[in-house]
């Protein structure tokens, strides 16, 4: 409990945020590598969700692919790319986009899925093309779940985040990994304590978001699918 | 880094030569495993029946898991240091067993609530106390739900492991920092692959359980169809 304190004593002294070894520019190397792995594997998940779940074609393949892809271990790709391409960030952003991928893509699959048949049907009737279908009808519907993968994928991303610290390219694992070796608990305490905060707030944010981009009609019926369609088939697209 | 005496070492630039080092730290890595994941999943029983009998604990125990896991590895193994020492794996597998709480809580909750509302009331009807009907009525019907998560937990699991690498431990995770300081690419690759081969395996080897388990599961499916 003393370490928690002393973390907490480290994170609020002013000094400690400033200067190249400080806080902010920790926070803000951190924040960015995640937000630029989050947009690259959306940009990679979210095409092939969408089409999977479109098509329905490829469920099989896709789940097993990401099974398999989930198994990729982190740091094994951060130090094998590091030995590519040192003192770049590519190691921390491919390791950090490989993460990332699967639950957005399990999720937006689920999203679509989750789209009842007689609504997909009633678009149909009404004339709507397969691509009109899709964007007016089945993204809007399956939002909740397609934002629930992207809420996801960054949690993870940002937890992990802190493994650039291992081959020194920054974020707030630099002061864990330093912390290790100088046997500074406050600092490792007080670095744990604001990547939980970071998540927490990334967390806070997407709960607004899908506020603004779930529609009302959507969000009215949303529990319930949530459970229903979710979970039971695919209980697997809940990743941490 | 700590150099455990038992522990084989890699040789040369090549794989040949080397299968006795990787055959030792991936059946360590089996090891930590299974008793993370299987640690995990008694964990997470009582705490998903509190989750289906008291909904309001539900989101609470989704917050602390999704905080639990929130943590980076590397604290969370040197708070536990002092009390399960510097020099051995228990704090990885304490570790990883609590990250597993996040997948297998949530999706044994989900599992147990997507049984119908009829076979519920069917199963008090017949008079079932409360345990009971959770035990052999809703657990055996969450079964796929279960499953599915057993298998997330068990995957995410090999793949964290490696993490313990930068503590010195971890499985095939030191093949990752052994060929990191060493700059030995192939034994990078060589932990690479063997972490997603024992994922692959244990994967398939609870899927193929789960099937034997849930048989009406694939009948009906085979009936949809």
């Amino acid at each position: 409990m003393n370490t928690i304190v002393d973390g907490v004593q480290w994170l609020t002294t002013a000094d400690n945020w400033s200067g190249r070894q400080g806080i902010a520019r920790a926070v803000y190397q951190h924040l960015w590598y995640s937000f630029v792995a989050t947009l690259a594997a959306m940009a990679i998940a979210l095409p092939i969700g969408l089409w999977i779940g479109h098509t329905g074609r490829g469920r099989l393949v896709a789940a097993n692919v990401t099974g398999l892809w989930r198994a990729i271990p982190t740091i094994g790709v951060v130090t094998l790319v590091f030995r590519w391409q040192p003192l770049s960030v590519w190691p921390v952003i491919a390791a950090l986009v490989i993460l990332a991928v699967p639950p957005i893509v399990l999720n937006t699959v689920a999203g679509i899925d989750s789209v009842p048949a007689d609504v997909r049907d009633a678009a149909r009737g009404m004339g709507l093309t397969g691509w009109q279908a899709l964007w007016q009808v089945e993204v809007p519907n399956g939002m909740p779940l397609i934002l629930a993968g992207i809420r996801s994928a960054a949690n993870q991303v940002i937890a992990t985040a802190t493994v650039a610290g291992f081959v020194g390219l920054g974020t707030l694992g630099v002061f864990i990994y330093s912390a290790t070796g100088t046997q500074r608990y406050d600092i490792m305490a007080g670095a744990s304590i604001a990547v939980i905060a970071l998540v927490l707030i990334v967390e806070g944010l997407f709960a607004l978001l899908q506020r603004a981009l779930v529609s009302e009609g959507v969000r009215a019926r949303t529990p319930r699918r949530f459970r229903r369609a979710a979970t039971v088939p695919t209980a697997a697209i809940q990743a941490p | 880094m700590t150099l455990l005496a038992d522990a084989p070492l890699w040789n040369g630039r090549q794989l040949a030569g080397n299968w006795d080092v990787v055959r030792y730290y991936a059946l360590q890595h089996l090891r930590y495993t299974v008793i993370a994941v299987v640690a995990g999943f008694v964990l997470a029983l009582p705490l998903a029946y509190l989750a289906v009998r008291r909904a309001g604990t539900y989101p609470l125990l989704l917050g602390v898991t999704n905080v639990i896991y929130a943590v980076p590895a590397l604290t969370l193994f040197v708070v536990m240091g002092p009390w399960l020492g510097f020099t051995n794996d228990k704090p990885i597998i304490v570790a990883m067993t609590l990250y597993t709480l996040v997948i297998l809580v949530r999706n044994i909750v989900e599992g147990i609530r997507a049984v119908p509302e009829p076979v519920l009331r069917a199963a008090d009807g017949m008079g079932f106390r409360p345990f009971r009907r959770f035990a052999t009525v809703e657990m055996p019907l969450a079964l796929p739900g279960v499953v599915a998560g057993l298998r997330l937990a068990t995957v995410s699991t090999v793949s964290l492991i490696s993490v313990g690498a930068i503590i010195g431990r971890g499985g095939l995770g030191r093949l990752f920092s052994d060929g990191y300081q060493r700059r030995i690419n192939v034994e990078i690759w060589a932990g690479l692959v063997a972490t997603m081969v024992l994922a692959l395996v244990l994967d398939l080897l609870i899927y193929a359980a789960g099937r034997r388990a849930t048989p009406w599961a694939r009948r009906v499916r085979g009936a949809v169809l």
